[in-house]
């Protein structure tokens, strides 16, 4: 809009044509009567008082002139409009109806509503600065008596000076309305800062004391601020916390609870924050301690999430809660709660204001000892708490591993460490069993059953004692680094991986370094390499390199990370560097012959796994085999779980060999022994190797069965270390170890789907699985699945196994059936074709007779 | 269309004009909010039931049947921002808090609200006179601000700025004017 189109005064809006020269003298002449633009503003705006020192303005002289001049009735008109519409701006634009001024402010927007009334952005007109400005609502400051209270209570709230107070500068009563104006702090609340930002709790518990530094301050000034809550609590753009509200809460009427009472729609929500005193008897019976209390209920949702209190139902009920229910546990809402921070808030919210913390300082310091694992007020230790906590605070001097199984010691007396001693694998097992037990069991007595198997125990171990040990990666690092060896020594290496990975990691973040670094990658890299991630490979190299960092030369522990690195070059599915491999193996064995005597067990692993280097040339005399397995046969060498290991392997080879019979001969000697050892926690790589072998051997059923038997004990593997997906693994495991065929193929495919999710794509282990599905899915008909994943079989396997095993034959001659029973016996002919050959390589006439039948009939099957 | 400007409700209905658009949601989203705020609803849900509701606008608006009368646009924004809030009391109760604002909303009927045709005009002249001041000299707008907040009189307004009596009248009648001029622009807000 321009600027042109002021109207000149006195001339009618309605003229915008330019006047005829005649016409205006006359014009002029009649318009010199009218009154000003001024006078009839002021007229429509009815205050004819202003106008009537003009001339001709008086209110009966102009009532006459309107009558005869229709000019000035049309200006007045829409003046008059003008007035309505201006009434109208200024009522939308003030900031409320009916809001009374207050001297020497400028209310502006309204910034927010609380309880007590409405907050406005203000200018202060001395000063200029913008504060926020409460008025507090309705006309309850009437009273010289309860004028006064507020002033005081203004004047001290002005007196709080401290960087988590809000600083309040002024206040008054102005019309019977109390008001105060206060610094403008521009933040969230509590509440939306914590629910934007997700702290982690020790982030959470850092601004809980900040604000119980500010709320101690105003204590000490003898201020209290009886009506805590996290509304009035802001996080300034800083990420300080700020309190609002100090010395106002009780500017007037009385008691918190009458006044409570007038406004019920914000009613039962502050009463959470209330102490039971103060909504029992009024705020005149609070000290301190109401202030606590208050303090203990926004700790507990900064925690937990909810309140303690219920606040359903009536306000009677709400009441009578507060006063006299019991809050949740806060362990309830969250399991796994440090024991240390439920007991402060048990404290913190004790009904009794006898019974808590009798000043917010005692409660921050109880806090602070929390988080620096010092022994609490308000729950002092019991002889394993202490200890516990010695130990944390001294692991270095004890050494936490060895500072664990002490306490097991400790705690289950001289037999078991005995037992210990005599270094039987299953009891070493069983003795961390017995601490990680006694250490849970004193905290949650109802939570281990007691059978709940070793991996349970583990678990459980794990994640509460991280939780307990959180801040203190270089004591979480040795704790993760003793569950993971455990599940090593219990052919576990999943699981190993998994907390000594966790370990891993505790050691980076703690700077760790050296042996105890080099123990723990070696660790991992061993458990990895059982599961045939190339992984393994960069962590041994490191380890290896810090031991001869650290060590001389001809030391066992180089030796073992020799071996280690060789080992995990080995275990990749292709591109093996043998050569390498070879060459650490060598050194390896060199030093180990001299350190150890040609005769022990160690020797015989590094043989065992040089014979593995050469057969891969080609196959290879088994001199080492035979060697590795003499010595480990020996009668001291009776519990070493590597004697498992190798008479595994000299079971493979005889399969490899198709010496079938011995083989399993082998395995069953394999599986006693492992039973005697680890007890009924066999692994599940044991039920598939031994389902091969049967499968090898053409006995199908057989195959399925133990197939069936290892993927029930996966599935259930799975279900424990994923506990979102529990019942849903449990319930195909359970399916399929219930159900009968034709039943069981659905469960099957449905497992196989998982674990392909599981494992990856590719992963070597899955072709064992897909074996075992394809043995089922052939009898029922399901050709074309059979042949998806038998073809994928064969891709993996050949990777792994080397062209010429007879799994890899029963393969190539199940894709030929599965694709004869398809119809496609053209395409059958290929796979047989290799089947053969393989056969007549391995010297098998048998076989390959098998195979040329089989060949024929897909000839016969062509011929139109 | 063409030689008339269109009133801003009009020129919504292409999604293309952007400053339409802009000034669509400046003048609306402080409404919305307001309306929220007023019906009990906390700071944050206010906010959120101003963003659904600007978003159902951005979606619904193009293809809005509307007639020239002003009531029909009104009431279905009214209807829109009801229901949200509604939505949002209810989802407060079965959070934690009782919500005494619920029950007075839900028992209202959806007919006239007070409430509502209040928010709506005082929004609209809001608006329209934060255009007008946006395009006034400082001094001018000043002396119009002195007038309608402090409720001074002219003479004193007079004496405060430097400027005559008779200016100040007329400033005052034009800025009315231009007032009534961006009213009627937005064509919903008369």
């Amino acid at each position: 809009m321009g600027a042109a189109g002021v109207p000149s005064a006195n001339t009618s809006e309605t003229a915008s044509a330019p006047v005829p020269p005649r016409a205006a003298p006359i014009l002029e002449r009649v318009s010199a009567a009218c009154p000003s633009d001024e006078a009839l503003a002021e007229m429509a705006a009815e205050r004819p008082a202003e106008v009537a020192a003009e001339p001709g303005a008086a209110p009966a002289e102009l009532a006459a002139h309107l009558a005869g001049c229709a000019g000035c009735r049309a200006r007045l008109a829409e003046l008059r409009g003008d007035a309505a519409l201006f009434a109208e701006l200024r009522a939308a634009v003030r900031p409320a109806g009916g809001t009374p001024a207050i001297p020497g402010y400028r209310l502006g927007a309204e910034l927010g509503r609380g309880g007590q009334g409405v907050v406005y952005r203000a200018e202060q007109l001395a000063t200029g600065r913008e504060v926020a400005l409460k008025l507090l609502g309705g006309r309850t400051a009437s009273t010289a008596r309860e004028r006064r209270r507020f002033e005081r209570e203004i004047e001290l709230g002005a007196r709080l000076v401290h960087p988590g107070i809000v600083t309040v500068f002024d206040g008054g009563v102005s019309d019977g309305s109390a008001w105060c104006a206060m610094e403008l702090v521009e933040g969230e609340t509590l509440e939306a800062h914590v629910s934007r930002t997700r702290p982690a709790l020790a982030r959470k518990l850092a601004l809980f004391l900040e604000l119980c530094a500010a709320v101690a301050h105003a204590h000490r000034a003898g201020v209290l601020h009886r009506d805590l809550k996290p509304s009035n609590v802001r996080v300034d753009a800083a990420g300080r916390v700020r309190v609002l509200d100090f010395g106002t809460a009780l500017a007037f009427e009385g008691g918190a609870a009458r006044r409570r009472l007038t406004a019920p729609g914000e009613f039962v929500g502050t009463l959470a924050y209330a102490s039971p005193e103060s909504v029992a008897e009024g705020s005149e019976a609070c000290d301190a301690r109401a202030d606590v209390y208050s303090l203990g209920v926004v700790l507990y949702e900064l925690v937990t999430g909810a309140l303690p209190i219920d606040v359903r139902g009536s306000l009677a009920q709400v009441v009578e809660r507060v006063t006299h229910a019991e809050p949740v546990p806060a362990r309830r809402r969250v399991p796994g709660l440090a024991r240390g921070l439920e007991a402060i808030l048990a404290r913190a919210l004790a009904k009794d204001p006898a019974r808590r913390y009798a000043s917010v300082e005692a409660l921050a310091r109880d806090l602070e000892a929390f988080r620096a694992h010092r022994p609490l007020e308000a729950r002092p230790p019991g002889p394993l708490a202490a200890l516990a906590l010695a130990l944390r605070r001294h692991w270095r001097a004890a050494g936490i591993a060895a500072g664990v199984l002490l306490a097991g010691a400790v705690l289950a007396g001289d037999a078991l460490r005995a037992r210990l001693a005599a270094g039987r694998e299953r009891d070493r097992a069983a003795l961390v069993r017995t601490v990680f037990e006694d250490v849970l069991a004193a905290a949650a007595p109802q939570r281990m059953g007691g059978d709940a198997p070793l991996r349970d125990v583990l678990a459980l171990a794990a994640s509460e004692i991280e939780r307990e040990l959180a801040g203190a990666p270089d004591v979480q690092a040795a704790v993760r680094f003793t569950i993971g060896d455990t599940y090593r020594r219990l052919l576990m290496p999943r699981e190993a991986a998994e907390h000594l990975r966790a370990a891993l990691a505790r050691h980076r973040e703690a700077g760790t370094g050296g042996l105890e670094l080099a123990r723990c990658l070696d660790a991992l890299g061993g458990a990895l390499s059982e599961l045939g991630s190339p992984e393994a490979i960069p962590l041994q190299e490191e380890a290896l390199a810090l031991r001869r960092a650290r060590l001389p030369a001809g030391d066992a522990l180089v030796a073992a990370s020799e071996r280690a690195l060789a080992v995990a070059l080995l275990a990749q599915p292709r591109d093996v560097d043998f050569e390498r491999a070879r060459d650490l193996l060598r050194s390896a064995l060199a030093t180990q012959e001299r350190v150890h005597g040609p005769e022990h067990a160690e020797v015989a692993e590094t043989e065992l796994a040089l014979w593995r280097v050469e057969r891969s040339d080609g196959p290879a005399d088994e001199t080492r085999l035979a060697r590795a397995l003499a010595i480990l046969e020996r009668p001291e060498n009776a519990r070493d779980p590597r004697r498992l290991a190798a008479l595994t392997e000299l079971s493979l080879l005889r399969q490899l060999q198709g010496r079938l019979d011995e083989a399993e001969r082998l395995l069953a000697r394999v599986e006693a022994l492992a039973q005697e050892l680890y007890g009924d926690e066999l692994a599940t790589d044991l039920l598939r190797r031994q389902a091969n072998l049967r499968f090898a051997r053409g006995d199908l059923r057989g195959a399925e069965e133990l197939t069936r038997r290892a993927l029930v004990a996966e599935l259930r593997a799975w279900g424990r270390r994923r506990p979102d997906e529990t019942a849903a693994l449990e319930e195909v495991a359970t399916r399929l170890e219930t159900a009968q065929w034709p039943a069981r193929l659905p469960p099957y495919v449905e497992a196989f789907r998982h674990l392909r999710r599981f494992e990856g794509d590719g992963a070597y282990e899955l072709a064992g699985w897909m074996n075992g599905i394809v043995v089922t899915l052939a009898p029922v008909g399901r050709h074309e699945e059979s042949e998806a994943l038998l073809e994928e079989a064969l891709n993996i396997r050949c990777r792994a196994w080397g062209s010429d095993c007879p799994i890899r034959q029963r393969t190539l001659e199940l894709l030929a059936e599965a694709r004869l029973a398809g119809g496609r016996s053209g395409e059958a002919r290929a796979p047989l074709e290799e089947s053969i050959a393989i056969a007549e390589r391995r010297g098998e006439p048998g076989s390959a007779a098998d195979a040329r039948r089989l060949l024929a009939g897909t000839v016969e099957a062509e011929r139109p | 269309m063409s030689g008339t400007r269109a009133t801003l409700l009009e020129r919504v209905r292409d999604p293309r004009d952007r400053a339409a658009w802009d000034e669509f949601f400046a003048l609306y989203a402080p409404l919305l909010e307001g309306y929220a705020r007023a019906s009990g609803l906390a700071r944050n849900d206010a906010e959120e039931v101003r963003d659904q509701c600007l978003e159902v606008l951005a979606r619904k608006l193009p293809e809005f049947e509307y007639e020239r009368a002003r009531g029909s646009f009104q009431a279905w924004l009214h209807r829109l921002a009801r229901g949200k809030v509604i939505d949002h009391l209810r989802a407060q109760k079965v959070r934690k808090r009782e919500s005494v604002a619920l029950e007075r909303l839900d028992a209202r009927e959806p007919g006239p609200d007070e409430q509502w045709e209040r928010e709506w005009r005082a929004e609209h002249l809001r608006y329209a006179l934060a255009l007008v001041r946006r395009d006034e000299p400082e001094e001018r707008f000043r002396a119009f601000e002195l007038l309608l907040l402090e409720e001074l009189s002219v003479a004193e307004v007079a004496a405060r700025t430097g400027l005559q009596a008779t200016q100040i009248y007329k400033l005052k009648a034009t800025l009315l004017k231009k007032v009534r001029a961006v009213l009627e622009r937005l064509g919903t807000g008369a």
